[in-house]
């Protein structure tokens, strides 16, 4: 049977009831509207709430720490890049389980059929759990190093009485909002890490758990491999040096390090390849999640 | 391939053809041919694991179909689901819904997910479903303290909450107390007299046979039977009749079964059986309609029943009959669709379907 034919034989949809009002049916309207629709969720929601306490707590305390313990004042960049080594280990974890428990959670409890035949498809509703995660990741991000900020600054001042005005001086700010940036890229990649497993799981569990996983173990490797590597020679001693090359974790700092380090040829090339790695685990991870997304029978 | 597709019309809602499942080597469901009309009260039965919730998921796009396909409303679902399920408000098993929102706040969610617009603006939308189920006063209680009854009801309110065209209902009755399934047949058949069409999966042969007017049987993934209720129902009724005395009863059964040679083929079969008070009675297999031409050939002879019962078949002694033998037998592809009506042969009466009333 051709389109064409099928297409004919298509049965008017009857109206609706006028109390019955739909909004824009486009991709991206949908998918936006499902954003909110995560967005709600999380709020509503204890666990959320838990997350965002404990991450305000910690850059509360790590931000009043450092005021508090530097002897020098304070600058913008140091304040930024504690609250964004805060966000990569306190906020990480954080996200991992925010990420874990909005995707997993639909298998577990068996929503994920309720959502998937209201009519978005699939991935719509991928992308719109990746949306709300984002979203999560940007606002948590900014917030914080806002606070942070404004932390640091009201202890420097209870500690030397003297307002330090320059600290929010402009000259450090294209490279500490590329620095936000890329926390923020970071803490995505491992979003959608614990989203691809919580897909491939079914579980947040499996995204929790084997995302946090991945994150210890990559440490391990990252200084295990080079040693091991200097113990052999040869092109296998090359290969297992330059692994670490390619785990997300080197290719973070990498980055981070060097929005902050003045700019030359070297660190450009360093920080284009620790782009296109991290690039390229988002789309495998995203990737890999619509693909099972779209062929799995939904059958809990 | 065309020429052996089932013949649908403007009206028919959902057209299966040759619909298959397998998992690994259990077929699931196996050449699954289904038509449903517009407007029907579509009663599909089967045992436990006879592949009614496979072929629900089937239908929604939760499952992909080894073999065959589903059409609705003129769709192939494998290429235009999404605009299918605009159209339909499903339950498939229980009711699951996110456990730390209001029963309101789930609707909500529901709502924006259904592509309806987000914000106040379906607040009136919202009010009326709950007052549908008759939830209203529980609305902003946390769904996880909701009883089983109120689950399935926020699920009907979620199913009908776009007003769709089509209501799928994987067993709503499934832990209900009586009260609650007659609550849940009321609403079906308020939403029939919407002119929702609605396919209801079930087990509970007494609650289909009251509500629905077409039913398939599946049996071990196999369709068995396809048929208006009453159709079905007529097959399987009978005339009990009751003589005073057994000389009386022997004289009855003769000149019954010398009827039938001489041209009565109304009358199918003719047995001596107890009744419930452990008196003798002949079972005549007829439609009840023949009652007063069996009184007749009884008084030309002379013999006068002391009891005439019409009875009514029954979808339980049917859904016994066909899935009690082996379903290899019975298994009917696409002869079932040859008992399809078109829309125009449903009477009317049949069409509003509610057998409790005709």
């Amino acid at each position: 049977m051709s389109a064409s034919s099928q297409q004919e034989q298509v049965i008017p949809a009857l109206p609706r009831t006028q109390t019955v009002v739909m909004g824009r049916q486009g991709f991206f309207s949908v998918v936006l509207r499902l954003i909110g629709v995560e967005l709600y969720k999380l709020r509503c929601r204890m666990m959320s709430k838990v997350l965002a306490i404990i991450a305000i707590l910690a850059t509360i305390i790590s931000s009043a720490l450092v005021a508090w313990i530097t002897p020098d004042p304070l600058e913008l960049t140091n304040v930024v890049t504690l609250v964004a080594q805060t966000l990569n280990i306190v906020g990480l974890i954080l996200i991992i389980i925010l990420a874990g428990t909005i995707v997993g959670g639909e298998y577990s409890v068996g929503t994920v059929r309720l959502m998937l035949t209201r009519g978005p498809t699939r991935a719509q509703y991928l992308f719109a759990k990746l949306g709300a995660i984002l979203t999560c990741i940007v606002t948590g991000v900014v917030s914080l190093t806002v606070l942070g900020s404004i932390v640091a600054v009201l202890f420097g001042l209870t500690k030397t009485g003297v307002s330090q005005f320059n600290f929010f001086a402009g000259a450090l700010a294209p490279s500490l909002v590329w620095y936000i940036l890329a926390t923020i890229l970071s803490l995505f990649v491992y979003g959608a890490m614990a989203c691809c497993l919580s897909v491939l799981g079914k579980t947040a569990a499996a995204g929790v758990a084997g995302t946090i996983l991945w994150w210890v173990v990559e440490g391990l490797v990252d200084n295990i491999l080079p040693w091991i590597g200097s113990l052999s020679k040869g092109l296998l001693s090359d290969f297992l040096k330059a692994i670490p090359d390619y785990l997300i974790g080197r290719n973070i700092s990498t980055l981070a390090q060097n929005t902050l380090a003045e700019s030359d040829s070297t660190t450009m090339l360093a920080s284009l390849h620790a782009l296109l790695v991290l690039v390229g685990y988002l789309i495998l991870f995203i990737g890999l999640a619509w693909w099972v997304n779209k062929r799995r029978d939904v059958i809990n | 391939m065309s020429e052996t597709l089932p013949q649908y019309n403007g009206t028919t809602v959902i057209s299966t053809h040759r619909l298959t499942k397998v998992y690994g080597k259990l077929v699931a469901v196996n050449d699954l041919h289904l038509q449903v009309m517009r407007g029907d009260v579509f009663g599909f039965l089967g045992p436990n694991g006879s592949g009614k919730t496979t072929t629900i998921r089937m239908l929604l796009g939760l499952i992909r179909p080894t073999a065959g396909r589903a059409v609705l409303f003129g769709m192939d679902n494998a290429h235009q689901l999404p605009a299918i399920l605009q159209r339909i408000g499903a339950i498939v098993e229980t009711p699951v819904f996110y456990p730390y929102l209001s029963g309101l706040d789930n609707l909500r969610v529901i709502a924006a997910s259904s592509g309806m617009m987000s914000g106040p603006s379906n607040d009136q939308r919202l009010a009326e479903v709950l007052e549908i189920v008759e939830l209203q006063s529980y609305e902003k209680l946390t769904y996880s303290k909701y009883s089983l009854g109120m689950k399935q009801r926020l699920g009907i309110a979620a199913a009908l909450l776009a007003d769709p065209e089509l209501v799928l209902l994987d067993e709503p009755t499934n832990g209900l107390d009586p009260v609650g399934v007659i609550e849940i047949r009321r609403l079906i058949a308020r939403l029939s007299e919407l002119g929702k069409t609605i396919f209801l999966s079930s087990h509970m042969l007494h609650e289909v046979q009251q509500i629905c007017n077409r039913v398939a049987i599946l049996q071990k993934g196999n369709l068995v039977q396809q048929g208006n209720v009453s159709d079905l129902l007529r097959e399987g009724e009978q005339v009990e009749v009751r003589m005073d005395n057994e000389e009386d009863m022997q004289s009855a059964l003769y000149f019954l079964q010398q009827a039938r040679e001489q041209g009565a083929n109304w009358i199918r079969t003719i047995n001596m059986a107890q009744n419930r008070r452990g008196q003798a009675t002949l079972v005549i297999d007829t439609p009840q309609m023949h009652a007063s031409e069996i009184n007749a050939i009884l008084a030309r002879n002379n013999l006068f029943a002391a009891e005439i019962h019409p009875r009514e078949g029954s979808l339980e002694a049917l859904f016994l009959k066909v899935t009690t033998p082996s379903p290899a037998s019975l298994h009917l592809g696409m002869e079932a669709l040859a008992d399809v009506p078109g829309p125009e042969s449903i009477p009317e009466a049949s069409r509003s379907g509610k057998r409790g009333e005709q």
